[in-house]
């Protein structure tokens, strides 16, 4: 399990350095085989019940056959290849994930919660998928990244659901599940759309379209 | 709730009733913006249920004012626990004002979606809110109903307001509307929220039994005057209200000024009921105010030059007569004097029924004329009294009533704030003389500005030759469209007529006022005091209109139409009358706004004429606001300027908002974390 949740950290630095983005959405996809074997372990080695199976195999079906399939159909009908020019660059984006890691782990030290922690490496890993989802979210300028970023944060979420205590419900972790799945649908439709009308999937020239920006613009021509 | 209606007791059953009253105009709404696209249907359903809807609610009123039944309280559960609904005699007043102007307003209304297939869109949804919520507001003791239904009120007058909204200044006005009513509804929480806290309860009984700290009296009576000030119109509050009532619909001004800025007068004299015995800097403070609105209004009013702001500022004068009145009730309570006390506080009341039927008349008569000329600019008018003369006698009457003349209404309750400056002038305390002297001369300004207002706004619309070209189209309002008139016209008959009868429940209500705080008893009050002069006055009234009709029926039978003919003015004198010759609206009120030019401070454009034999010239008046240019304009933008920074923040990039969410979720783990 501990091995597990080491390579569930290595995936997500391997994600913050890569700039092609096809190996992005394999490293996801791999992240989410992983994903799909922690419930079988956390479960317990004796006796494998049947509600972590279902999960087990619906995470796989899911977040490593579904979505990456769906994500790189997007990705060769948009052309786009390479993430260019980061707001942050994919060395310094490394360093600022073992900043990161050192926080969770830090964070998890701390932490005193009411439920069982069954792992703190897990634990730690989790917080860190969390981290670096929303780097990944906050950083890079494809919208295609954006989605991985999104759904890695999930698959953080997930982990540390996992890890904190026994009792989970496979119902909440479906009911999530599916969420993610409608979200990232539509985000595939999406950025197939966006990419039609605006013809790059440039997150930080989404807001050519907004009133706001013009409405800004205009004011400070009006001070000046 | 109705399955055993008819087995309740009868005071419960009339408690019952008032509810039923506020469902029935609710789901009339409801149904009718449900079967807006068949349009008949929908005019019937929104009028039908406005009209019954009143006429239900009018008998718990009637019941509590005029046989002083006591209904019982009325629980309502909400999610948030139990609210009272009470119906004293002091809600069923306010609420006269409502049920006379919302069934006027419906007819209006109906009537005009007959004509006039675009304009009158559907709205009766949001009028039978604004009703509803009232009459909520005023069943209300319990602070958080209370706000609820102030809130829905506002809500729905700034819907009413922006109704055109494809006119830019009717946005803009209706966002001045929503801006200074949420300003004042903060002041109004800020207020029952003290109120609730000190006391530890949100009902009203419970408000008024606690003990007060020092000064915390003072701060609730000022946020009170704040808060409520804005709905009436106080001075510098005042500064949304023209603008709103001018771009409204013609019955939409009509409910506003007639009842829902009445609603500023209920909430206020209802928080004063709950403090405790009022300071002398309060009631100073009320009569000053008062005094400086009503002034400045009818100098305002005089300088404009669209009908419905010269009404909408004479709405704000009538506030400005009433918050004098109650300063000077206030003043008295505080000196122990109940016979002023009463008497002032009984004018008050009079008078915002009478300024409410008279207010109400005057808004749907500028509606006529708009509906006649297509235009609101007094210079366009001219000579409408030949074309539409029912239009014309109702704009005169309520004109003169409104201005406070004798025979009509409105003087009447004048007349009764006179008495109680007089009362004030003959007592030895030298506060009380500069009271008296404060108020009489005073009225006496704001009576003189205001025959004067609407001497010219009469003139300019009615009389005179057309300044206009549309002379042939032009006709008068259709006999649907009379009946609301004809309402309203009875109802200030009735007011005429009835006022010695209507000054017993008046100063019940005024006693109910003043009861808890001063210890008065309600014979103290002396209803008789006011019996004569009020008798008299009624009967010079009935005398003189009596005369009038008679000394005009003499005329239509001796002057018979074949002798007299109808000529331009001024046929003899001049070789060429014109049109343009006539008075100007800014010409005619121009000695008066000179005088006052400091506050009113127009704007003149145009060029001097010079030269012997002129090409050419144009000249033209335009008067904003003087307060809103002056203090609040700079105001604003002084605020937009210190915060423009902060618009940095909301840039519009999807990264960086993600980063602020990130950024705090992950400052709060950490700072959760290192605390522990």
């Amino acid at each position: 399990m501990n091995g597990i949740a080491t390579l569930l950290a290595i995936s997500c630095m391997l994600l913050l350095g890569s700039s092609r983005l096809l190996v992005s959405i394999r490293m996801v996809a791999f992240q989410g085989v992983l994903l799909g074997l922690l419930p079988l372990f956390v479960a317990g080695s004796g006796h494998i019940g049947a509600a972590a199976l279902i999960l087990s195999i619906t995470n796989i079906g899911l977040k490593s056959i579904l979505l990456p399939w769906l994500l790189t159909k997007a990705l060769f009908e948009s052309g786009a290849r390479r993430e260019i020019e980061p707001f942050i660059g994919f060395g310094t984006s490394i360093l600022s994930g073992v900043v990161l890691l050192a926080v969770s782990g830090y964070i998890v030290k701390r932490l005193q919660t009411t439920a069982e922690i069954s792992s703190s490496i897990t634990l730690i890993a989790g917080f860190f998928m969390v981290f670096s989802g929303l780097f990944l979210l906050i950083t890079r300028r494809k919208a295609l990244t954006q989605t991985l970023g999104f759904l890695v944060l999930e698959n953080g979420v997930f982990t540390t659901g996992l890890s904190l205590g026994s009792e989970f419900s496979v119902y909440v972790e479906l009911g999530i599940l599916l969420d993610v799945f409608v979200g990232i649908f539509l985000m595939g439709i999406m950025l197939f759309h966006i990419d039609r009308e605006f013809d790059h999937l440039d997150v930080d020239r989404f807001n050519e379209l907004s009133d706001l920006a013009v409405d800004i613009a205009s004011n400070e021509e009006a001070g000046e | 709730m109705l399955a055993n209606y008819w087995q309740m007791p009868l005071q419960e059953q009339t408690m019952q009733q008032f509810i039923i009253a506020i469902t029935l105009i609710t789901v009339g709404g409801i149904l009718a913006f449900i079967t807006r696209k068949n349009r008949d249907v929908s005019t019937i359903v929104g009028a039908g249920s406005a009209i019954i809807g009143s006429l239900i609610a009018a008998v718990p009123v009637a019941r509590v004012l005029f046989s002083s039944a006591e209904l019982p309280l009325l629980l309502l559960n909400l999610p948030l626990g139990e609210a009272t609904l009470k119906l004293d005699a002091v809600s069923a007043f306010f609420s006269l004002p409502i049920l006379a102007l919302f069934p006027a307003v419906a007819l209006y209304n109906a009537a005009c979606s007959k004509h006039d297939r675009h304009t009158h869109d559907n709205c009766w949804l949001l009028l039978n809110m604004l009703a509803a919520a009232m009459l909520l507001l005023l069943a209300s003791a319990n602070a958080l109903t209370f706000l609820i239904a102030w809130e829905l009120m506002s809500v729905a007058a700034f819907f009413l307001i922006v109704w055109r909204d494809e006119i830019a200044s009717a946005r803009s006005a209706a966002w001045q509307f929503l801006i200074a009513s949420h300003v004042g509804t903060a002041a109004l929480m800020l207020l029952f929220a003290l109120l609730s806290v000190q006391s530890g309860s949100l009902e009203f009984a419970r408000f008024a039994a606690m003990y007060m700290p020092a000064g915390f009296e003072t701060t609730a009576f000022l946020l009170a005057v704040f808060g409520f000030g804005v709905k009436v119109g106080l001075l510098p509050l005042h500064v949304w209200l023209p603008d709103s009532y001018t771009f409204a619909d013609a019955p939409v001004s009509a409910i506003l000024s007639g009842a829902m800025s009445k609603m500023g007068f209920y909430g206020l004299l209802r928080v004063l009921m709950l403090l405790p015995l009022p300071r002398e800097s309060w009631g100073w403070l009320l009569v000053v105010g008062g005094l400086l609105t009503g002034i400045f209004a009818l100098i305002m009013a005089l300088a404009q030059s669209d009908i419905k702001k010269v009404v909408s500022y004479s709405s704000m004068e009538n506030a400005g007569i009433i918050l004098m009145a109650i300063g000077c009730s206030l003043l008295a309570m505080s000196w122990k004097q109940p016979e002023i006390a009463g008497i002032a506080m009984a004018g008050a009341l009079l008078h915002i029924l009478n300024h409410a039927v008279c207010k109400g008349l005057l808004f749907m008569g500028t509606g006529a004329i708009y509906w006649g000329t297509g235009t609101r600019r007094l210079e366009l008018m001219g000579g409408l009294a030949g074309k539409m003369p029912f239009t014309a006698v109702c704009f005169a009457l309520a004109s003169v009533a409104i201005a406070g003349l004798p025979p009509f209404n409105s003087f009447i309750s004048e007349f009764i704030i006179f008495i109680a400056g007089l009362k004030a002038a003959i007592s030895n305390d030298p506060q009380a003389l500069l009271l008296a002297a404060a108020m009489l001369s005073g009225l006496a300004l704001i009576g003189g500005l205001a025959a004067a207002t609407f001497a010219r706004t009469f003139g300019l619309v009615f009389l005179g030759a057309a300044r206009h070209d549309k002379k042939h189209e032009m006709q008068d309002i259709s006999p649907a469209l009379r009946l609301p008139f004809i309402f309203l016209l009875i109802c200030m008959g009735a007011l005429i007529v009835a006022a010695p009868w209507l000054l017993s429940p008046i100063m019940r209500v005024s006693w109910l006022i003043m009861a808890r705080q001063t210890g008065f008893a309600l014979v103290d009050l002396s209803e008789a005091a006011l019996w004569q002069p009020v008798g008299l006055v009624v009967a010079f009234s009935l005398t003189m209109i009596v005369l009038v009709l008679a000394g005009w029926q003499l005329r239509r039978k001796f002057f018979s139409a074949g002798e007299r003919s109808d000529r331009p003015t001024w046929d003899c004198g001049y070789a060429a009358p014109d049109a343009r010759m006539q008075y100007t609206s800014s010409s005619f009120s121009q000695t008066i706004v000179d005088i006052f030019s400091p506050v009113v401070r127009p704007y003149k454009h145009g060029e001097k004429v010079s030269g012997l034999f002129p090409q050419h010239a144009s000249f033209r008046t335009d008067t904003p606001d003087s307060l809103l240019r002056y203090l609040f304009v700079p105001l604003f933008g002084l605020i937009d300027r210190i915060l423009l920074p902060l618009r940095g923040l909301q840039h519009g990039r999807l990264h960086l908002y993600i980063c602020y969410v990130a950024i705090t979720l992950l400052a709060l783990l950490v700072w959760k974390v290192v605390a522990i």
